[in-house]
C-alpha cells in the first residue's frame, strides 16, 4: 500500500473520517491499529519483528529510568541495542556479510558452503529501528523520561505515514503530540494537502518518470557512453531526491491533517555549496540522527587522537550510513566517499576562506552559482556509485564518464525530456530558495495557486506514472 | 475523556481550491468533447465508436481475441474467393486484454443498436478466458466500458470498490485518458523504430552479399502487420457502405442462410457451468472468464442467436512450446460445452496450429494467413450451413 496508490488513498479517506469524529483517547487507538493494517498490507508477519523491538525497548527504558545504578543502566541499554541490532543484522546483513566472508575466504583458497537465509527484507525495519534505539538512548542520557503508556509509544513506532520511509522522529517531538490531544485545524489541513498533492507530484511526475531514463542505463550492459552516464546521474540525482523529498512530504502532509508537526527532511539539498551543507539538507532526520548517535560519541571517544579523531569519527559515520542504506558494498563505498568529501571539506575549508570574498553581489551570486554546479556533481559522482548494481559498473560508466565522452542526436532528446520533468521542481525551488520558505507557492495569492495546482493536477494525470511504483527508500 | 479541538476558520475560504474545482470542470467538459473527435487509439476504441455510430446489422459476428482481429482484417485488402456471397460477416475482434466481460460489453452494446445477427462466432486462443482481475487494463477495459450499467455489472460481480474507482476516474476525468493515448504512441513509435532499423540493417547485409536471418519478404511482410481493425472484405457486390472504412464484408456463405428459428432453442434452460474449483483444476482458466462467457451465451439464446466456438490457431512452435496449454483450453470448452450445451463447439472449424509462414509473430497472422485462414473459415463455413441445412 504505497502513498501514492488508490488502495492508500481510499485506505486515508476512512481513517481521516474515523480521525475526524473520535475523540484523542480513541483517536490514538484508532491511528494504532490503522497503522498495524498498513503494515500487515506489506507482510503482516513482519509486525512481530516490530512488536519484539518497540516492547523490548520499552520495558529497558522503563528499567533505565527506575535505576539509579549505572551498571543497571548500561546492562539494559547494552540488551536493548543488542536486540534491535540483532534484528536488523539478521534480517538486513546476514546474507551480505555471510557472502563477503566466502569472497573473502575464498582469496586463501578456503571455500566454504555458508547459509543462506530466504528471507525478503522486512520494510521500514532500517528506520523503525533507530526510531527504538534513539528513544532508549534518550532516556539513558536522561533527555527525556521514558512513557507510561505502552499504546502510545506503540503509537510513536509504528504511526503509519513516518513508519517505512521516515522521517525519523525522535520521541521527544513526536511522544507529546501522541500523547497529548491535537488541534484540527483548517489551514494546517488546506498545508497538509498542498504537501500531499506536491510530493505526489515529485513521486508520480518526475521521479517516477526519471526512473525510466535510469533504469534503462543501469540495467543496460557495458560498454557505456559518457555523456548518456552523465545525463543518467543527472536524472537519478533528481529521481532519488523526488522519489524520497516526495515521500517526506507526503507524510508532513498526512500528518499536518491530522494535526501532527512532522519534521522537514529535505531542505533544498541542491543548493547546498559543500558537504557539510548537503548533510544538513539532505535526509535531515538521518544526518542529525548519525551527528546525535554516532559522530559525537565516536569523536568524544577519540578526542584524544586529536584531527585523527574527527577523521576517523566522519569516516566510521558515513561509512556506517552507507550501510545503514543497503548490504552492498556499493553502498558502503558510497558512505565512505561521502566521509572523504567530509574529511576533505573540513581541513581544505581554511584554505578556501582564505580566498577573498568577491566585492560585488553579481560576483558572490556567480560565485554562488559555481560552487552550487560543481558540489552538485560531486553528489552525482557518489550517486554513480549509489545506484550501480556492482562496483564494477560503476567503475566502467566511471570509465564511460573519462574516456568514451561522445555526443550524439540521442542525448539531445534526453537532455529536454530530463528539463521538462525537472524544471517546475528547479522554478519553485529557487524561488523557495530566494524567500527561504518551503511553503513559498502555498502562501501565494489564491490565483497562483489555483493555476499552480491546475498545471501539477494535470501534468501528474496525464504525464505521470500510474500503477504505484515503490519508493526507493523503501529498500533500505 | 478530552475532546477533538476543531479550530476551523472557514471565513478563510478555499478560493484557490474553488477555482481550482471550475477549472477542471472546465477541462473534462472540453475534454469529453475532444477525445470523441480525436482518432481511435486501438481496436477496441474503434469498434466501440462504430458501433455507436453506424448501424450494422450483420448476418454474422465475429468475437474473439487479436487472433481474430488479425485474421479478418488486412488494411483494406481484399481476399479474393471463388465461392459467391452475399451475407456480411463483421468481426468485432479486439484481444485479449479486452476480456471475457469486455468481449460481452461490445456485444451487448451491439446488440443495443443492431438487429441480432445470425451466427456468432468467438475465435480465441486461450489466454482470453486466462486473465485474472488484477490483469484488466486501462487501455483495453477501465477507460472504456464506463456506462452506469457496465460499471453496474462489474461492481456486483467483482464487488471491488477499487475497480469502481478505476472506472469511475475515467468516467469523471476523461482526459485521463490523453495518457493512454500517449503511451499507445510512445509503444507504436517505438515498434515502427525497431522495426525499420531491423529492415535497414538486413539491407545493408543484402547489400554486400550476407543473408539476413530471415528473408527479406519475410520482413517486409511483417511489417505489413494487419491493422487493428476487424474484417474480412470482398471487391465486388454488396459491400456495405460504412463511410469508405474497409469494415463491411462478404465472405463464401451463400446468400440463403436463414435465421434459424425452427431450431431448438441453444442450450440447457438454466444451465450451470461448473464449480470454479472443477474449472481451475482443468485448466488455469479464471471464473471472471467463465461468468462473462455465460452472460454472452445467455444474451445470445435470449436472441436466438446461435454462438460457435472456434480455437485460434497458432505457429507450430508456439504450439509445440504451450501444446499442453492449448489442449487443456480445448479440454475446457469441450467440458463446458457438453456440461452446458449453450454454444457449440467447432473443433475442427480450423486446424490448431499452422506453418510459420502466415504468422507474424507466434500467434497472429500476416496479410498470407489472414488469406490462408479465411479461406479455410469460408469452406468450414460453407460445410457448416451445409449440414445445418440438411
Amino acid at each position: 500500500m504505497v502513498f501514492n496508490s488508490i488502495q492508500f488513498t481510499l485506505f486515508f479517506i476512512i481513517v481521516y473520517i474515523l480521525y475526524l469524529f473520535l475523540n484523542h483517547r480513541w483517536q490514538n487507538r484508532m491511528l494504532l491499529v490503522a497503522s498495524c493494517i498498513f503494515y500487515s498490507a506489506w507482510d503482516w508477519r513482519f509486525l512481530f519483528l516490530i512488536f519484539v523491538s518497540l516492547t523490548t525497548d520499552y520495558l529497558c527504558s522503563l528499567k533505565i529510568h527506575a535505576s539509579d545504578n549505572e551498571k543497571r543502566r548500561k546492562f539494559f541499554l547494552v540488551l536493548s541495542i543488542l536486540i534491535n541490532l540483532s534484528i536488523l543484522g539478521v534480517f538486513k546483513y546476514f546474507n551480505f556479510f555471510v557472502s563477503s566472508l566466502k569472497v573473502f575466504l575464498g582469496c586463501f583458497g578456503l571455500n566454504i558452503h555458508p547459509i543462506v537465509l530466504q528471507i525478503a527484507l522486512p520494510i521500514g525495519i532500517s528506520f523503525y529501528t533507530l526510531k527504538t534505539m534513539s528513544y532508549t538512548i534518550d532516556v539513558y542520557t536522561r533527555k527525556i523520561e521514558p512513557t507510561r503508556s505502552y499504546l502510545d509509544y506503540f503509537l510513536f513506532v509504528i504511526f503509519f505515514p513516518l513508519l517505512l520511509s521516515g522521517p525519523i522522529m525522535r520521541a521527544e517531538d513526536l511522544l507529546p503530540q501522541i500523547a497529548s490531544p491535537r488541534k484540527l485545524r483548517l489551514d494546517w489541513f488546506y498545508e497538509g494537502c498542498y504537501l500531499i498533492f506536491w510530493g505526489l507530484f515529485q513521486k508520480i511526475f518526475i521521479a517516477d518518470n526519471l526512473a525510466k531514463i535510469v533504469d534503462f542505463v543501469f540495467n543496460a550492459p557495458a560498454p557505456y557512453n559518457g555523456v548518456q552516464v552523465l545525463l543518467t546521474l543527472y536524472a537519478f540525482a533528481f529521481q532519488i531526491y523526488c522519489d524520497f523529498a516526495g515521500y517526506s512530504n507526503i507524510a508532513r502532509g498526512l500528518g499536518r491533517c491530522m494535526g501532527f508537526d512532522i519534521i522537514i527532511n529535505f531542505n533544498l539539498p541542491y543548493f547546498a555549496t559543500n558537504p557539510q551543507e548537503f548533510w544538513k539538507r539532505w535526509h535531515i532526520s538521518l544526518s542529525t540522527w548519525l551527528h546525535d548517535y554516532l559522530y559525537t560519541p565516536i569523536a568524544f571517544s577519540k578526542r584524544s587522537w586529536g584531527n585523527w579523531g574527527v577523521v576517523f569519527a566522519l569516516m566510521a559515520t558515513f561509512i556506517l550510513c552507507g550501510l545503514w542504506h543497503g548490504a552492498a558494498w556499493t553502498f558502503v563505498i558510497w558512505g565512505a566517499y561521502q566521509g572523504m568529501l567530509l574529511v576533505i571539506h573540513r581541513f581544505l575549508k581554511p584554505l578556501f576562506e582564505l580566498i577573498s570574498s568577491p566585492k560585488s553581489i553579481m560576483n558572490r551570486r556567480i560565485r554562488f552559482i559555481i560552487k552550487v554546479i560543481f558540489f552538485f556533481h560531486l553528489a552525482c559522482l557518489g550517486w554513480l556509485i549509489f545506484r550501480a548494481h556492482s562496483v564494477g559498473q560503476s567503475l566502467e560508466m566511471l570509465q564511460a564518464l573519462v574516456f568514451n565522452f561522445k555526443f550524439s542526436k540521442e542525448s539531445f532528446g534526453v537532455i529536454l525530456n530530463i528539463i521538462a520533468l525537472i524544471c517546475i521542481l528547479l522554478i519553485v525551488q529557487v524561488f523557495q530558495f530566494i524567500k527561504k520558505d518551503q511553503l513559498f507557492i502555498f502562501k501565494q495569492n489564491w490565483m497562483i495557486r489555483a493555476a499552480f495546482y491546475y498545471v501539477i493536477f494535470y501534468l501528474i494525470l496525464i504525464f505521470g506514472v500510474a500503477n504505484g511504483r515503490e519508493f526507493v527508500y523503501f529498500r533500505f | 475523556m478530552e475532546g477533538n479541538l476543531f479550530i476551523f476558520d472557514f471565513k478563510k475560504l478555499p478560493k484557490a481550491f474553488i477555482t481550482f474545482l471550475l477549472l477542471l470542470l472546465l477541462t473534462e467538459t472540453i475534454s469529453s468533447i475532444v477525445i470523441e473527435k480525436l482518432p481511435s487509439r486501438n481496436c477496441l476504441q474503434r469498434i466501440l465508436s462504430m458501433i455507436a455510430k453506424d448501424k450494422i446489422n450483420a448476418d454474422i459476428l465475429v468475437l474473439g481475441d487479436s487472433f481474430a482481429l488479425t485474421a479478418f482484417y488486412n488494411k483494406g485488402k481484399v481476399f479474393s474467393s471463388s465461392d459467391k456471397l452475399m451475407s456480411s460477416i463483421v468481426s468485432l475482434a479486439t484481444n485479449a486484454d479486452v476480456t471475457m466481460a469486455g468481449q460481452y460489453f461490445v456485444l451487448k452494446r451491439y446488440l443495443e443498436k443492431n438487429r441480432p445477427p445470425k451466427m456468432v462466432f468467438l475465435i480465441s486462443t486461450p489466454f482470453l478466458w486466462d486473465f485474472t482481475l488484477g490483469k484488466l487494463s486501462d487501455n483495453y477495459f477501465f477507460s472504456f466500458f464506463t456506462n452506469r450499467q457496465e460499471i453496474r455489472d462489474v461492481l456486483f460481480k467483482t464487488k471491488d470498490i477499487y475497480f469502481l474507482i478505476r472506472l469511475l476516474y475515467y468516467k469523471f476525468l476523461p482526459s485521463a485518458q490523453y495518457s493512454l493515448y500517449l503511451a499507445e504512441f510512445r509503444a507504436k513509435s517505438e515498434t515502427t523504430r525497431s522495426r525499420m532499423l531491423e529492415y535497414m540493417k538486413d539491407s545493408i547485409l543484402m547489400k554486400i552479399g550476407l543473408q539476413p536471418e530471415r528473408s527479406l519478404q519475410e520482413k517486409l511482410s511483417e511489417i505489413d502487420r494487419p491493422h487493428p481493425l476487424v474484417v474480412m472484405a470482398r471487391a465486388s457486390e454488396m459491400i456495405r457502405p460504412f463511410g469508405g472504412e474497409p469494415f463491411a464484408a462478404q465472405t463464401s456463405i451463400s446468400k440463403e442462410i436463414k435465421p434459424q428459428e425452427e431450431e431448438k432453442p441453444l442450450g440447457v434452460p438454466n444451465a450451470r457451468f461448473l464449480s470454479e474449483i472443477e474449472f481451475r483444476e482443468m485448466s488455469k482458466i479464471k471464473h471472471f472468464g467463465i461468468y462473462y462467457f455465460d452472460k454472452i451465451c445467455k444474451m445470445l439464446r435470449e436472441k436466438g442467436v446461435k454462438l460457435y466456438y472456434v480455437d485460434a490457431s497458432a505457429t507450430y512452435s508456439l504450439f509445440k512450446e504451450q501444446g499442453g496449454y492449448f489442449i487443456s483450453g480445448k479440454n475446457f470448452v469441450k467440458t463446458l460445452q457438453k456440461k452446458t450445451e449453450q454454444f457449440l463447439y467447432l473443433e475442427d472449424f480450423a486446424p490448431l496450429y499452422f506453418s510459420d509462414e502466415y504468422f507474424y509473430d507466434r500467434n497472429h497472422l500476416n496479410s498470407l494467413g489472414a488469406r490462408h485462414y479465411l479461406h479455410i473459415f469460408n469452406k468450414s463455413l460453407k460445410n457448416l450451413v451445409k449440414v445445418q441445412k440438411n
